[in-house]
């Protein structure tokens, strides 16, 4: 009994193993393809522009909320004039690529995991396959790229509104300097250090939930219950994948401060 | 339709590039003229630069004139020499000011403070400013008026 519960474990790990070896090998080949541009923008209206609601209402939202729990934080210590910078740096850094790649995730990702899944499943990468059409080529390469590029520029449009919301509740409503919102914000926000470090995040994290929701798609068991198994196998992996490497980029990135 | 796929696609790039222009400027606050041509450089040593940064202000009368462009250690009379960048509004410093780093508010950061002297010449691109006190810091202020209260005398070192 024993070894078969070794025998289970040991299968289950060289499963995942070769399930790893078969996605690295499949987005080697996506991204060292030839990809049409306008099957590209396409995709992008799909993924990106379709996903501007709500990035927009989040980060909004997002950057009044800090704003609001940062301001009667600060007026304890006196120190409302750091608000600005309060809020600047946590959504530049942190909060922008990761809500962003977050949202992306369970709106665009899901919506490619199950698109890509729902053509396996009715064979239509099949026939493409066989009338000689690259199906990595017309169908996984457009949607990776798209994924790839929407995700720095909405997260940059997240990181923006939110500020600006900030801004809107901390000054306009409760009271704060607006002087000093900017004035501090600006000398403490550098745009080497923090802004790119924060496109670098946001472009690794489009790599990697677009990556996750193209192999899970196109590796999804041609069924119905497989397209739902893999569109929240899309949302989960890509969430905590998003999480994690963010902690490790942190750690680079912010670690040495 | 596809053409409004595509003004839509345009649409969200713009915003995206217009997006990071907006952090560049209002948020992380870089200025288009890195460095103006107007700009000129003075050197000041200090025997301590306390928690002095580079880019802190230079302040005369509170007014910002210039900013710390550097701050290195001199390997022979192991003094700290501050580079300061003088705004061209400093044209006309006295060349026999004195400069003392201080710092905006119990817990706020330092900076240079220069307290203007009374000769006709004034600073230039390359001149030093010879007299120049460190910071006072907390602590010692601390200890003086502890033992300064104990001993009855309210002593004062510049260390």
């Amino acid at each position: 009994m024993v070894l078969g519960s070794l025998q289970r474990l040991g299968a289950s790990g060289l499963l995942f193993c070769q399930r790893l070896g078969i996605s690295g090998l499949f987005l080697f080949r996506t991204i060292f393809g030839p990809v049409r541009f306008s099957l590209v923008v396409r995709q992008m209206y799909t993924a990106g522009v379709l996903s501007f609601l709500v990035i927009f209402v989040s980060g909004a939202f997002v950057g009044m909320v800090l704003s609001l729990q940062g301001y009667y934080t600060l007026s304890r210590f006196g120190a409302t004039e750091a608000l600005g910078e309060l809020v600047a740096l946590s959504v530049v850094r942190e909060l922008g690529p990761v809500v962003a790649a977050l949202l992306f995730a369970g709106r665009a990702g899901s919506a490619i995991a199950s698109e890509i899944g729902l053509m396996k499943a009715t064979d239509q990468l099949v026939c493409l396959d066989m009338i000689g059409v690259d199906s990595l080529r017309h169908v996984v390469a457009p949607r990776f790229w798209a994924g790839q590029i929407s995700l720095p520029l909405l997260a940059v449009i997240f990181d923006v509104i939110a500020v600006y919301g900030g801004y809107w509740v901390g000054v306009h409503w409760l009271g704060a300097d607006g002087g000093a919102f900017w004035g501090n914000m600006q000398s403490s926000v550098s745009f080497q250090a923090d802004i790119l470090n924060g496109l670098i995040k946001s472009a690794v994290f489009g790599t990697v939930v677009t990556w996750i929701a193209v192999f899970q798609g196109f590796s999804a068991a041609p069924t119905a219950e497989g397209i739902a198994l893999a569109t929240t196998r899309t949302v989960v992996y890509s969430s905590l994948a998003v999480l994690g490497i963010d902690f490790i980029l942190t750690a680079l990135m912010f670690g040495g401060i | 339709m596809r053409r409004w796929i595509e003004i839509s696609v345009g649409l969200l790039m713009l915003l995206g590039i217009l997006g990071i222009i907006v952090l560049a400027a209002q948020i992380s606050g870089v200025k288009l003229s890195a460095l103006n041509q107007k700009d000129f450089m003075v050197s000041a040593q200090f025997t301590s630069v306390g928690d002095l940064k580079v880019g802190a202000a230079v302040r005369v009368a509170g007014v910002l004139v210039g900013k710390v462009d550097n701050i290195h250690l001199d390997s022979e009379n192991y003094q700290a020499v501050v580079t300061l960048e003088l705004y061209p509004t400093a044209k006309k410093i006295p060349d026999d000011s004195s400069a003392s780093i201080r710092s905006a508010g119990i817990l706020g950061d330092n900076y240079v403070a220069i307290s203007p002297g009374y000769n006709e010449t004034y600073l230039h691109a390359g001149s030093e400013i010879e007299t120049t006190y460190p910071p006072v810091g907390l602590d010692t202020l601390i200890s003086n008026f502890i033992g300064g209260s104990s001993s009855g005398s309210a002593g004062h070192s510049s260390q």
